[in-house]
């Protein structure tokens, strides 16, 4: 997969409420596309969609999760593993990324008990970096 | 205003300087081979630790339990080229599963794990039973200290 940078080209309001928006689900649509009129159209289609409903469920979240109860009893707990498994599954083709792969969980799964949650997982950016330097 | 509300807003500030600065970066600088190879590694090595830290950690322990099987069952929908819906679902499907049936045993029968001083694990009667939303122990836990130990297995 081709690497490709977000660029909108926009300035003044436009790059604030862009920057608001910005997040993986709309890079991701955005970055995929053709020309410069789909890519706009799918960054604010994807960004706008998300954020609407992502606030809309947070806020119903808030006000009934206690009704579902254990989210283990739903398979909830696996179903979220899951899903960044279907996310990172297209980017991993040759054996090197694998390795890397192999190398992120390992360094994190390491890091677990000795540091704060949320520690672990961002430490392994730093494999980004040592396995990106060299081409 | 309390602490967490500092905290968030404080992180959600931070969030967005951050992705607005990343629009106002020339893209002559952002031209690096270099760059490009790193950052198109970031969401490989966040999304794999994530998955490791979804699926074997509970807090600050790393444990096996049913979250192991669900993956294992999206790993395999995905070998053969499942649909995203049907990997998550299943996922979700196998774990519950597991879960529920373990969970089910253990309730109805008010037996717990015990681990003995050999080091195994058995089924005894237990005086609580588990209601409402508390977890089911891991299957195996494990753990950094003997107090610790000790802590997550008298549940």
């Amino acid at each position: 997969m081709e690497f490709r940078w977000l660029l909108l080209k926009v300035t003044g309001i436009k790059r604030i409420l862009s920057a608001q928006i910005t997040i993986d689900e709309s890079t991701a649509v955005a970055t995929l596309q053709e020309n410069d009129s789909d890519r706009r159209r799918g960054f604010y289609a994807t960004g706008i969609g998300v954020y609407v409903f992502w606030n809309l469920f947070t806020y119903l979240g808030a006000l009934g999760a206690s009704a579902i109860g254990d989210p283990a009893a739903w398979g909830l707990d696996a179903a979220v593993p899951a899903a960044f498994c279907g996310l990172v599954w297209p980017r991993i083709k040759k054996k090197r990324e694998f390795l890397i792969t192999a190398a992120a969980i390992a360094l994190a799964l390491l890091l677990t008990p000795i540091a704060p949650a949320g520690v672990p997982i961002i430490t392994t950016v730093i494999l980004a970096v040592i396995f990106g330097w060299k081409k | 205003m309390t602490a967490i509300w500092i905290a968030v807003i404080g992180s959600s500030l931070t969030a967005f300087l951050n992705k607005y600065i990343g629009h106002s970066v020339p893209e002559k600088w952002l031209d690096r081979p270099r760059f490009k190879r790193i950052n198109t590694l970031v969401p490989i090595v966040l999304l794999s630790a994530l998955v490791g830290i979804q699926t074997f950690a509970q807090g600050n322990k790393l444990v096996i339990d049913q979250r192991v099987a669900g993956v294992a069952v999206a790993l395999i929908a995905l070998k053969f080229k499942a649909p995203f819906p049907v990997v998550v679902i299943s996922a979700a499907i196998t774990s519950a599963g597991i879960y529920n049936l373990l969970y089910r045993t253990f309730k109805d029968s008010s037996f717990s794990f015990s681990e003995e001083s050999d080091g195994s694990v058995k089924w005894v009667p237990s005086e609580k039973i588990i209601t409402g939303i508390e977890r089911m122990p891991p299957l195996i836990s494990i753990t950094l200290s003997e107090a610790e130990a000790s802590a997550s297995t008298s549940m």
